[in-house]
């Protein structure tokens, strides 16, 4: 039995450059960035160099965004996932009895959590203070929304509540920052072994002050913005958002009338079992996660016309990836044009997978390569055909597109161009 | 279309009260792990059980012949992760205040895929990883994700683990789920390698979602197992509360009779070290069943 193609036929961005796909392609193509001060983030003694914001939050304060109640990570993965829909032309109506929902994500589903342990924290007890402040009250589990979810999945459950009629297969997956490739990946398994008709692939990650000072721990944040793949690369910034691609059979899409953007050709996996926060200095354990997809979209290394790479612009990631891409592709390696966008809306942690996605969706429809921005001068130890300071024209049949993090946990993507 | 049996090769599990010490025998990984944390430390011990003894090409370390074990992959499962690392990690942030002053170490380990990582360093492995954290669904999940590894040819071998840590906030808020710290693993492989494994994993694990109707979703998900595998087990077995949304079995509509014999209190982790001991419990087939009560629903098929 041949499985149908899987297409991709919706996409939907929430991001610092705000919500849509359209501000979000606009802003790689033009080679701009997100990235800034934030507001609040001094007073908070959290400055730790420009990040990417969604707009429309308000400032970083400890009663906002930056540590307030809301579940920013399902607002976000809500408003992506509902454009998506959208843009695949499916309504509440149109959509098929069996649907998934395959979510993403490093860090970010753990506002509930995080507010609980708040909650005890300021009533100065132990676990007796959970629940003392009202709008953190925490509620046995059971109870219907996102009040007494403490697991990680209340952003799938929010989509698939709202958007789905609370009716779907659900996977939830972590590969620390390579987890929006991680959900791309069971998307395409489900469809592949005929358990569901579409699926909502998504990445998710929100910052809070947990999360920009766990990153201050680690000493990755940048002072300024961020330069991948520079000779003065000096570490990364945070961003936020979701990313959520549909995916269908390939099919089925047709059968309903639905554009075919893109086609999901190919996943793969692997673990560098080398370090918790260093990757393999070689690349061979990312190496083996592009092999892998490679392999499954049918794939020869000379016929990848475009890499998205992970780009995080930390000194070791982007030697890795060079190494990395050299392994995989061998002497295409060096020519094919390879870019990141982690300067121009920051690292989305388990978003970052699946915006990179939708930027390759994009780029596989137009045919031009966005720039990576914050890219001056190549580190002449990366042997990378970068794509910087304009956006370039290019034939694009096929991409591929990694992603990194730790644990050494490597996730690789081919999509290919949708025909009519 | 005949539903394949994955042999379950090696297996390990683990159960504690809430930060009681971990035994690690003599030359075990925990002796030379350093300073893991706890969900970590379990999730090794039982890998290490799980791997112990097994001879398996995919394995082996043959000089000469490249990368070792990038063959064997690892899936890990949790419903609640690092929610103690989450707690300690934030309570430091919120008593020192700003700058951030806290330990990156134990940053590493709020990532709910550490484990994960953890198992794959000190084992070598180098196959897929990754960590499925859907709730408490997700011990069967990590074994579903698992099985696709193999059935898609990714791995030759893949470890299913699940772990949990209890912690006073977690009781305080999830009541009797995780009472217990625990942690399961299990070393499945592709069906043509099996040898003369005594049991295995038969048919897809399978795993559905109806908002506020965890019932309705372990029926779903018990039919698509039950029809994949086109076998009638003898016995159903889930954990009381499963039991409970069940309405004691007369509404499971299952075509055998369901019993209560997993264990409560091991979130996760309970239905997968559940299926590792069903061996001693001298049945030929049975139904694992797991719901959480947001609405999710799990199932898998275990054959002797």
């Amino acid at each position: 039995m041949t499985a149908a193609r899987v297409a991709v036929t919706g996409l939907g961005v929430v991001c610092g450059s705000g919500a849509g796909v359209g501000p979000f392609w606009d802003l790689l193509v033009s080679g701009g960035s997100a990235l800034g001060p934030v507001p609040g983030l001094r007073e908070a003694g959290l400055d730790l160099g420009p990040m990417s914001v969604v707009p429309g939050h308000g400032a970083a304060t400890e009663a906002g965004w930056l540590a307030g109640p809301e579940d920013r990570a399902a607002d976000f993965a809500l408003r992506a996932a509902a454009e998506a829909l959208a843009d695949a032309g499916l309504d509440a109506g149109a959509l098929p009895a069996r649907r998934a929902v395959t979510l993403g994500t490093t860090l970010g589903c753990k506002a509930p959590w995080l507010a609980a342990v708040r909650g005890a924290e300021r009533a100065g007890r132990g676990a007796q203070g959970a629940g003392q402040r009202g709008d953190e009250a925490p509620t046995r589990s059971g109870q219907a929304g996102g009040a007494g979810d403490w697991t990680y999945g209340g952003p799938a459950r929010a989509v698939a509540d709202r958007l789905l009629g609370g009716d779907a297969l659900l996977e939830v997956l972590s590969t620390a920052c390579a987890s929006g490739n991680a959900a791309l990946g069971a998307g395409l398994d489900l469809l592949r072994e005929g358990a569901c008709d579409l699926v909502l692939c998504g990445g998710v990650d929100a910052l809070s002050d947990f999360v920009i000072a766990g990153f201050g721990a680690l000493k990755a944040h940048a002072p300024a913005p961020c330069r991948p793949f520079d000779a003065a690369r000096a570490g990364l910034n945070l961003g936020e958002g979701a990313g959520f691609i549909v995916l269908e059979p390939e099919d089925r899409a047709r059968a309903r009338g639905a554009r075919i953007r893109a086609y999901l050709d190919g996943y793969g996996l692997s673990s560098d079992a080398n370090h918790m926060t260093g990757p393999d200095r070689e690349g061979r354990g990312a190496a083996r996660a592009m092999e892998a997809a490679l392999r499954e979209a049918g794939a020869a290394p000379g016929a990848i016309d475009f890499v998205s790479l992970h780009g995080t612009a930390t000194r070791y990631n982007d030697l890795m990836e060079s190494h990395g891409l050299h392994r995989a592709l061998g002497a295409a390696a060096a020519a094919v044009p390879v870019n990141s966008i982690k300067g121009a809306v920051g690292h989305t942690l388990g978003a970052a997978g699946l915006l990179e996605a939708i930027m390759c969706v994009r780029a596989l429809e137009e045919g031009l390569v966005p720039p990576t921005a914050g890219h001056q001068a190549r580190d002449p130890a990366i042997a990378l055909g970068v794509v910087a300071g304009a956006a370039r024209r290019a034939r694009l049949e096929a991409v591929l597109s990694t992603s990194s993090g730790f644990g050494g946990m490597n996730a690789a993507v081919v999509l290919r161009r949708g025909r009519p | 279309m005949t539903a394949r049996c994955y042999p379950i090769l090696g297996r390990g599990a683990l159960s504690l009260a809430p930060g009681a010490p971990i035994e690690a025998p003599p030359g075990s990984v925990l002796t030379r792990a350093g300073r893991v944390d706890r969900l970590c430390a379990l999730s090794l011990g039982v890998a290490e059980a799980a791997l112990r003894g097994v001879e398996h090409r995919a394995l082996r370390d043959e000089p000469g012949a490249g990368e070792p074990r990038t063959a064997v992959g690892v899936v890990f499962g949790s419903a609640y992760g690092c929610h103690e690392d989450d707690e300690a990690y934030y309570r430091d942030l919120l008593r020192s205040g700003a700058p951030p002053t806290g330990s990156p170490r134990l940053f590493v380990y709020t990532l709910p895929s550490s484990p994960a990582g953890e198992i794959s360093i000190h084992f070598g492995l180098r196959g897929p990883a990754l960590a499925v954290v859907s709730g408490l669904t997700s011990g069967l999940g990590a074994l579903g994700q698992a099985r696709r590894a193999l059935g898609r040819g990714r791995a030759a071998l893949c470890l299913a683990c699940a772990a949990e840590v209890a912690t006073p906030l977690l009781g305080v808020l999830e009541g009797d789920q995780v009472r217990e710290d625990s942690a399961a693993a299990l070393l499945l492989c592709t069906p043509e390698e099996g040898g003369a494994a005594p049991f295995g994993l038969l048919g897809p694990v399978a795993e559905a979602y109806r908002a506020a109707d965890p019932a309705a979703a372990l029926r779903a998900a018990a039919a698509q197992v039950l029809g994949a595998a086109a076998l009638a087990p003898e016995r159903a077995l889930c954990d009381e509360a499963t039991l409970r949304l069940l309405d004691g079995g007369s509404g499971a509509a299952l075509p055998c009779p369901v019993e209560a014999l997993l264990p409560a209190g091991r979130g996760a982790s309970g239905a997968l070290g559940a299926l590792g001991a069903l061996p001693g419990r001298g049945l030929r087939s049975a139904l694992l069943l797991q719901a959480d009560p947001r609405g999710h629903g799990a199932a898998a098929l275990w054959l002797r």
